[in-house]
């Protein structure tokens, strides 16, 4: 993450830089949605 | 065990080696191979204690206790150094301590891998599931994670946005707190100790409320709330006005992210089904 703030930084507009983390946690977010709720279905319990 | 003993070597490496000024040239590199050493141990030993956690953790506080300050070893490490540095302010003459004093985190890190060998040793080993022999692959040694090409997606889905939250507020802060709010180094180092000393008590919290609503829902939270907040808080920790203010900012983020670094292990780890490829998958993606 610093490696790409600070390229953004360089090129002179870091506020890109807050663009790209929230374009990465909207891709988790689609996952999150998606994902099963493990609170009712855990695979902890069926392989120790 | 050998990645317990590794730590304490590489962090007891990087306690004792001498600076450039001292040995030239061979003071970076032995640096470097300690650091090495470091992180393979870390990334064998991480995984494999995050997976004992929840496996021995009763499923109704296995939240909780998962997010007792005991882990988020990246969040420790940067806490021990501020720590340091903010003890080493504090002291007489401090300007010479801080000379030596970013070296006495180590020294606890190899004080520590030391505990937790005798931890190592003396702790309980869940027994192994029958399942084990026939899980997908016909392998006993079937936590491949080919063998499960779907989970490993999912892990890298789930870790990609708590990931880059996660470093944004502990490692690049400390440049962005410098370079681009303006604040001088002790300020730096005090707000980033602080803000830090803040996440880990709300790690527990956070927690045993997801151990009441369930991984799934916090992480939506989390996802929603970032992708809401998050050009805002930084816009405005960019135009902070002092330590106080960007403080603040960052707690507030702290209280978002934080949402994160609890619940995607134990979320991860309940979506991924066979012990081996759940080890994997914890060491992974971070490490």
């Amino acid at each position: 993450m610093d490696s790409v703030a600070l390229w953004f930084k360089s090129i002179g507009d870091e506020t890109w830089f807050y663009y790209y983390l929230t374009g990465m946690i909207a891709i988790s977010l689609v996952v999150y949605l998606f994902m099963r709720d493990t609170k009712a279905d855990s695979a902890i319990d069926r392989h120790v | 065990m050998l990645s317990v003993v590794l730590m304490c070597f590489g962090s007891l490496m990087i306690a004792v080696t001498p600076t450039y000024a001292s040995i030239g040239l061979a003071a970076p590199i032995l640096l470097g191979v300690a650091r090495i050493i470091q992180g393979l141990s870390l990334g064998g030993e991480y995984g494999t204690s995050a997976t004992y956690l929840t496996e021995v953790a009763d499923h109704r506080h296995r939240g909780f206790l998962f997010e007792l300050p005991i882990r988020h070893a990246d969040r420790r490490t940067a806490l021990r150094h501020r720590g340091a540095a903010v003890a080493a302010e504090g002291l007489p003459h401090h300007r010479r301590l801080r000379a030596w004093g970013w070296r006495i985190p180590f020294v606890i890190g190899a004080a520590l891998a030391i505990i937790a060998a005798v931890m190592r040793a003396t702790c309980t080993r869940p027994k192994p599931s029958r399942r084990r022999k026939t899980c997908r692959g016909g392998s006993r040694r079937c936590g491949r994670l080919f063998n499960y090409p779907r989970e490993v997606l999912l892990v890298v889905g789930l870790t990609a946005a708590g990931t880059a939250a996660f470093y944004t507020y502990t490692t690049y802060m400390q440049k962005f707190l410098k370079l681009s709010v303006g604040l001088s180094d002790d300020q730096t180092t005090l707000v980033t100790f602080g803000s830090l000393v803040f996440a880990m008590i709300l790690q527990p919290i956070y927690g045993a409320i997801s151990d009441r609503i369930g991984r799934k829902w916090l992480l939506i939270g989390f996802g929603v709330a970032v992708v809401l907040f998050t050009i805002p808080l930084l816009t405005a920790l960019s135009h902070a006005k002092g330590p106080l203010p960007a403080f603040l900012l960052i707690a507030a983020a702290w209280m978002i992210v934080t949402g994160y670094n609890l619940d995607q292990r134990s979320g991860e780890g309940r979506a991924v089904p066979h012990a081996g490829a759940r080890q994997w998958a914890w060491a992974c993606p971070m490490h």
